[in-house]
């Protein structure tokens, strides 16, 4: 499982988005792997292993949201669908877009990927930075194949209006 | 192929989850599509953008709790099953006392030999993930490893290179596992690592390929030219007999 070390420190991260916290979900996740040890069936260690961080990473997430006073899913939800609406008003502009788009920079790209609601921005990393199949993505998420297609086709289109939105921005400031 | 049947596709042609037929009608149409070919382009230009946020590097510090965690649970393994082999053990007496049959002893005992061999195979595979570095020689090249073993070990091991089968070599170590020195051959499939013991038969060893699964790894045992195999993975089962199969056919050419 050491292997999987990076992969699963990383959807700790992406999910809580909070070093600490994913640093002790991760510990808690892989002291839950060695103990369920015997539900592994042998093969997509990968998958099995990530699935528990998830899961781990849930009821953190659960926790703090009884806790604390975070931003809800669907606050964040609204703003997003906003972008996308402001977006797509301007779709004949196709070319430009693809510009900005390739134009934003690592930290543009972070806070992008932070505004996605964690449904969409979990589906998002198991399959770019993981590199999962779509077939892996269902068994972790606990979801059909379908709804991992349209949670990541939903997820790539609110990237793209949220990095174009985050490159008007800047652009804005520079006139 | 309609434009929106080829919309909803494009994201799975993207992620390369099309079956062949499928893709090759869906690149059909993108090709003679302006509209989705752009709507391709489009998903095509967010992968290295996104690829830009990188991936977050382990802290040195989780890494080493990480690595504790699973040592402690390594030598728990050990305690599970001696526990396990005693009370086969006294399963097996009872056997004995109630059938008389000396039949189930052997059968038994040959499990529990065998149980034990594979036990200590499963351990030494892991401890190989646990560090990297475990390799002694890293070569995929047979004639450089099966030289390097001579002076090392008191047999010849079987080298095969299965590299064109899908299985590359990555190298080899001499490991002692079961009670005596082995040879530790390392192969490679997609990211999972497969090893495999080779090391003089002795009688106890009888001439049928086993499989067995213990804590998640399969295990598969057989016995040819003298030489007893035991290749163990987390790679699925279907995969490692395959494995198997071509080590066995090409150590006999």
């Amino acid at each position: 499982m050491l292997p999987h070390l990076d992969s699963a420190y990383g959807l700790a991260r992406w999910m809580l988005r909070h070093p600490h916290e994913a640093e002790d979900a991760v510990q808690d996740a892989y002291v839950r792997a060695l103990e369920h040890f015997d539900t592994y069936q042998g093969r997509g260690e990968k998958a099995w292993l990530l699935t528990i961080v998830r899961n781990v990473c849930l009821m953190r997430l659960r926790r703090s949201r009884q806790s604390a006073n975070v931003v809800m899913i669907e606050d964040v939800l609204g703003q997003v669908e906003q972008a996308v609406a402001e977006s797509s008003s301007a779709k004949a502009a196709a070319d430009p877009e693809t510009a900005s788009i390739a134009r934003a920079e690592r930290n543009e790209v972070h806070r992008a990927l932070g505004r996605l609601p964690t449904s969409f921005r979990e589906v998002l990393v198991l399959r770019e930075f993981e590199e999962l199949t779509y077939k892996e993505i269902a068994d972790v998420v606990g979801v059909p194949i379908g709804t991992v297609m349209s949670r990541l086709a939903r997820a790539r289109s609110l990237m793209r209006s949220l990095l174009i939105e985050a490159d008007r921005g800047e652009h804005k400031n520079e006139v | 192929m309609k434009c929106e049947e080829v919309r909803e596709l494009l994201e799975a042609l993207h992620d390369n989850e099309l079956v062949p037929e499928t893709r090759a009608a869906v690149v059909e149409h993108v090709q003679g599509c302006s509209g989705c070919a752009r709507a391709l382009r489009d998903l095509e230009v967010l992968r290295p953008v996104i690829a830009k946020a990188g991936r977050f590097v382990t802290p040195a510090e989780l890494r080493a709790r990480i690595i504790r965690t699973l040592r402690h649970r390594d030598a728990g393994f050990a305690r599970g099953w001696r526990w396990r082999t005693l009370s086969a053990l006294v399963a097996s007496h009872a056997a004995m006392i109630i059938g008389g049959g000396l039949i189930v002893y052997v059968a038994t005992s040959d499990y529990l030999r065998h149980g034990s061999a594979t036990r200590e195979v499963v351990a030494a595979h892991v401890r190989s993930l646990l560090d990297e570095r475990r390799l002694a020689l890293t070569s995929g090249d047979q004639h450089t490893v099966r030289p390097w073993f001579a002076g090392k070990l008191d047999f010849s091991p079987e080298v095969v290179n299965l590299e064109q089968d899908g299985f590359p070599l990555l190298g080899a170590r001499v490991d002692y596992v079961d009670g005596r020195y082995q040879a530790a051959l390392e192969y490679t499939r997609r990211n999972h690592k497969i090893t495999v013991f080779e090391a003089p038969a002795d009688e106890t060893w009888v001439n049928a390929t086993r499989r067995s699964v213990h804590n998640g790894y399969n295990v598969i045992q057989w016995v040819s030219g003298g030489l007893s195999y035991q290749a163990i993975s987390d790679l699925n089962g279907s995969e490692l007999g395959h494995f198997a199969a071509l080590l066995r056919r090409k150590s006999k050419e």
